[in-house]
């Protein structure tokens, strides 16, 4: 449906300026369409990102509410997804340092000064939950350890696919650090799961 | 040496999973990877932990998508009600301060004729047609459009009250 339009001044628009232009019109049926198309990999990053399934789905209402609201200021040039994750990231950061007075996003080792709370707990991780095949199952523990910066780079690398340069806008850290989080995310997952494959 | 080629080559895997590689450097990583064991394992472990992201399956509650449409067109409906109260109070401005100006044409120029039956001169009595008549209409059609602003700072204030 949003692949490609002609719009009234005969050029044809790409995905992200029908968005664009939607949003400024603030067009509910495109709003409808983008919650569809998107719900599921915007609650996907935040777990990702917070590491918790907790007051996920309130961080993702108030997403789309400031899509709604700021939908003026997005002006097509980058995918719609790093520019509606860059939006929840804002809105989860805000959400940790209320309740925690952490900011995950402060530094590199900022996971690392995250409260027990956020990172040991006795119930399963939202990872365990939704590990489907045998790889996962062994690297949700590791996942759920890792660092959310680390977490987020790797998502939306590999499962958004966004380039180095979407990602480094949507998570405001310069290139090299968005390369350079990848590839520590990878290693330290990497040695989890050969670990894991030798012990078994 | 071989070290060497072994540590160019991992960086290559690395580089060639966060970015595009030139023409020279996929050829290189290629002839290598047919000849080498150990980087054919470290770009297979690269490999395998890419699938494994793809084995976490997230579902939506059933509800959410529900409840977040809802809650988008209820501030939709409101963002469409105070834009209309804007337009509106933007309109009635306008005619406030049309009428102002037109009403203290007609008085000025009938300042001539007003001046003879209040017994003062044509220049006192447009003074104090400016201050008391003219110069407060004025002002008070062009604070029109910021009541709007006024009344919403005020809602604010009030929410943090409360």
């Amino acid at each position: 449906m949003l692949e490609h339009a002609i719009s009234w001044t005969g050029a044809v628009e790409t995905e992200t300026q029908l968005i664009a232009r939607g949003l400024r019109a603030r067009d509910a049926v495109l709003l409808h369409d983008l919650v569809e198309r998107f719900q599921l990999r915007l609650v996907r990053y935040l777990v990702f990102f917070l590491g918790r399934r907790d007051h996920v789905d309130d961080l993702v209402q108030e997403t789309w509410l400031r899509v709604v609201e700021r939908g003026k200021s997005y002006d097509g040039r980058s995918p719609f997804q790093a520019w509606i994750f860059a939006i929840a990231r804002n809105l989860a950061i805000d959400h940790l340092r209320r309740k925690t007075g952490v900011s995950l996003d402060s530094s590199e080792d900022s996971g690392k000064n995250a409260p027990a709370e956020l990172l040991a707990s006795s119930a399963p991780s939202p990872f365990e939950l939704v590990a489907r095949t045998e790889d996962a199952v062994k690297l949700a523990t590791s996942i759920a350890k890792l660092e959310p910066i680390y977490r987020e780079a790797l998502l939306l690398r590999f499962q958004e696919s966004l380039s180095l340069q979407e990602i480094s806008i949507t998570v405001g850290a310069p290139v090299p650090t968005v390369s350079s989080r990848i590839h520590r995310g990878l290693a330290m997952l990497r040695t989890h799961l050969e670990g894991e494959s030798r012990a078994s | 040496m071989q070290v060497d080629i072994h540590e160019r080559t991992c960086l290559l895997i690395d580089k060639s999973l966060s970015a595009e590689l030139s023409l020279q450097e996929q050829e290189s990583l290629h002839a290598h990877l047919l000849s080498c064991a150990r980087c054919q394992q470290y770009q297979a472990g690269n490999s395998r932990v890419v699938a494994a992201l793809d084995g976490f399956t997230f579902e939506l509650p059933l509800d959410l998508n529900a409840n977040v449409h809802r809650s988008m067109q209820q501030l939709l409906h409101k963002m469409e009600a105070d834009h209309a109260a804007r337009r509106s109070m933007l309109w009635t401005a306008f005619s406030a301060f049309l009428l102002s100006f037109l009403g203290s044409s007609v008085v000025w120029q009938l300042s001539d004729y007003l001046a003879v039956y209040a017994h003062m001169s044509a220049g006192e009595l447009q003074t104090i047609l400016l201050l008391v008549w003219i110069m407060p209409s004025l002002l008070i059609s062009f604070l029109f459009p910021l009541i709007p602003g006024l009344l919403m700072v005020r809602r604010t204030q009030k929410g943090w009250r409360s």
